[in-house]
């Protein structure tokens, strides 16, 4: 108990530490998150998109439809194309958006450089074909069910339906939220990676290790005096980014409680890996963890999302725990937390029971 | 029986002998004072009769306890005073001490009490709720005194404990040992200070490549290298004066081996046993000579080290 109390006494007295622990994790939420805010204001309204269509090969059906659906899509301003080499040059002075085909059933779009606009067009016609599809599957099997539609049912104002509980507004800032957590929690432990040197460096260790107190008591109590200021980092960024910048964890306590456990255990993980590296090696433990630790969470997509390589990055542990956090979070899926929780509790008890047997046998004075 | 035996003790790093069948013994309540140049295998010793390492060979009792088969019980009765400054900076000074009691199973009242103790002791009693990190040197060194000494233990290894601090801190330090000596504490001392350990040790030992080279108290140390002490006795001789005459006539007197006459001042080298040399000044006295003074030297403890572990630099 005092050498767990002394932990946690020297930590909220050290500024770096603190500032490591709290004030970073909550300059890098309060950084993002009002970059990121910026961000979710888009500058380009995705409206009045001008095109050209043309049908070819296409039955009337098909075309009747396609031209109906054109007409009733609000952001989209379409006219037949009279010569569609014309359109295409058009498109490629940037004065219409893109050129549509309807060939058959396909469709085929010629697009200019606008990227938002481009990629506003392929959802609209992926999800026109779907539907299409669902109407033909139904014709083929009974058309007389489509003839029951009520036709006022269709368009109108209503665009889309929204109802409470199922309308969840996510922002990019939940995604960093959960991102910079898992950073912190990796770059913060490597810190524990250099207890064992610091001890040494101050020369307390041979103090503690002179008294009459086991070792391996004396171990876990450095270890467990470790994670409140992971509690504390945890829960004051989580508490920041959701007041300061509107980040949204889980809807309901029980699940944040079981973020907050996954954390923790994930915390206690990484100090007992970090420590049992300081025990293994004689250079500093921040010089071998924080490459390791850097490039596994810039391939799990931590820093950038395009990093992610198919094939690695799920099979790294920052990937693994921000998927197991969004499937909380965003779909309040507990499988992947307690996956998590109870992997890193077994390589806690792990690493724990390997270093504190290395720690009880080491001679600190080589 | 000894309060602390060092039986032949014998420590290896690979082919480098540290100690090399070192022996020695202290007796409960005395200061023993630990000599030797850098290298010599103090440090190495020191480590071995606190439990921090374990010898080769040979064994260390400590109040009949062998520190390597019952290091638990050896453990509880020691407290060590580290040559470096060993404290949690951001602890105060009385968190400190108490976090190091605390080790050795000290709780509430008693804990505080011997905290508030040891602090005062060394002088810190104002400053208990000050930061370490915030002391002045002298300020830790005392400081690291009081965590090693909190838990009242039996045996206290003090590991050059005065180093780098003024001479107030420094006289602060050594009256408390001589205060924990009278107190029945046992106190193992290594320093670099020759005058330390001439004032506060009662025996000492010189140690150097690992080996035992004197051990004894500083009058038997000093009759190692030499059995004399000199007595100088300034005068103004008379024109004509016979010095051979004198000179011869002091010689004949007991106990003095040889004598000198240099201008005014005559030197005796007088056998060291010998307390009372009035006997000396009676005679000169008898030539008619004015005794302007009357010097006593014996050889210093420096003078012993050098002479027993060379001048070559380590």
């Amino acid at each position: 108990m005092q050498i767990f109390l002394k932990e946690v006494k020297e930590f909220f007295r050290d500024p770096a530490a603190v500032f490591m622990c709290l004030f970073f994790p909550m300059l890098m939420v309060l950084i993002l998150g009002s970059f990121l805010q910026q961000l979710d204001i888009s500058d380009y309204g995705i409206e009045n998109i001008k095109l050209h269509y043309t049908a070819q090969n296409s039955d009337v059906l098909n075309t009747t439809a396609f031209e109906m659906f054109l007409s009733e899509a609000d952001i989209l301003e379409a006219e037949k194309s009279t010569d569609t080499e014309s359109s295409r040059r058009m498109v490629q002075n940037g004065e219409l958006t893109a050129l549509v085909t309807l060939n058959g059933s396909d469709i085929e779009l010629y697009c200019g450089d606008n990227g938002v606009s481009n990629r506003a067009l392929s959802s609209i016609f992926n999800s026109y074909q779907q539907m299409s599809a669902i109407y033909k599957s139904i014709l083929r099997s009974d058309p007389s069910a489509l003839r029951n539609i009520e036709f006022a049912d269709i368009g109108g104002s209503d665009t889309f339906v929204e109802r409470e509980g199922l309308g969840v507004t996510r922002s990019m800032m939940d995604y960093y939220a959960v991102a910079i957590l898992v950073m912190m929690l990796f770059f913060s432990s490597i810190g524990s990676s250099d207890s064992v040197r610091e001890e040494k460096s101050r020369h307390t260790i041979f103090r503690v290790l002179i008294a009459p107190k086991r070792r391996t008591r004396v171990f876990a109590a450095t270890i467990l005096g470790k994670l409140p200021e992971f509690i504390v980092m945890i829960f004051a960024t989580m508490v920041f980014s959701a007041v300061i910048c509107g980040a949204r964890y889980c809807d309901d306590i029980l699940g944040n409680l079981m973020l907050i456990l996954m954390y923790l255990t994930v915390s206690a993980a990484l100090i007992s890996i970090g420590y049992l590296i300081g025990l293994l090696i004689n250079i500093p433990g921040p010089s071998v963890c924080l490459p390791v630790c850097w490039t596994m969470l810039f391939f799990s997509g931590s820093f950038a999302k395009p990093v992610v390589i198919e094939g690695l990055s799920g099979y790294l542990p920052p990937y693994i725990i921000q998927e197991a956090s969004f499937s909380l979070t965003l779909f309040n899926d507990y499988s992947g937390a307690l996956s998590v929780t109870l992997c890193s509790f077994v390589i806690f008890a792990v690493c724990m029971s390997v270093s504190a047997l290395i720690f009880s046998k080491k001679n600190f004075l080589k | 029986m000894a309060f602390v035996k060092v039986n032949e003790l014998i420590k290896n790093y690979g082919s480098f002998c540290a100690v090399d069948g070192l022996s020695f013994e202290v007796e409960e309540g005395e200061i023993f004072g630990l000599l030797g140049p850098n290298g010599a295998g103090k440090s190495t010793t020191i480590n071995m009769i606190t439990t921090l390492d374990e010898q080769n060979s040979g064994s260390v009792c400590i109040n009949g306890f062998d520190t390597v088969k019952q290091r638990g019980e050896v453990r509880k009765i020691i407290g060590t005073v580290p040559q470096d400054i060993a404290l949690y900076p951001f602890l105060t000074a009385i968190e400190n001490v108490k976090f190091f009691a605390s080790l050795y199973g000290l709780k509430g009242k008693e804990l505080e009490q011997k905290a508030r103790r040891a602090l005062e002791f060394t002088g810190l009693s104002e400053h208990a709720d000050s930061k370490a990190k915030k002391m002045s040197g002298g300020m830790q060194r005392r400081l690291n005194i009081a965590c090693g000494i909190a838990h009242e233990p039996k045996l206290i290894v003090m590991d050059e404990p005065t180093v780098g601090v003024d001479a107030q801190s420094r006289e602060h330090i050594l009256n408390s040992i001589k205060l924990l000596r009278d107190k029945g504490t046992t106190v193992l001392y290594t320093s670099h200070y020759m005058h330390e350990v001439e004032e506060i040790c009662d025996r000492m030992a010189i140690i150097d490549h690992g080996r035992m080279v004197a051990q004894g108290t500083e009058n038997e140390l000093v009759s190692m290298i030499t059995d004399n002490k000199t007595i100088i006795v300034t005068t103004r001789f008379p024109l004509g004066f016979d010095r051979d005459g004198f000179v011869e006539t002091l010689k004949l007197l007991p106990d003095v081996n040889n004598v000198k006459c240099e201008d005014n001042t005559v030197r005796l080298d007088v056998r060291l046993t010998s307390s009372d040399f009035s006997y000396i000044i009676d005679e000169i006295r008898k030539f008619s000579l004015p005794l302007n003074a009357v010097q006593s030297t014996v050889p210093d403890l420096d003078a012993v080290f050098l002479a027993l572990t060379g001048h070559e630099l380590r």
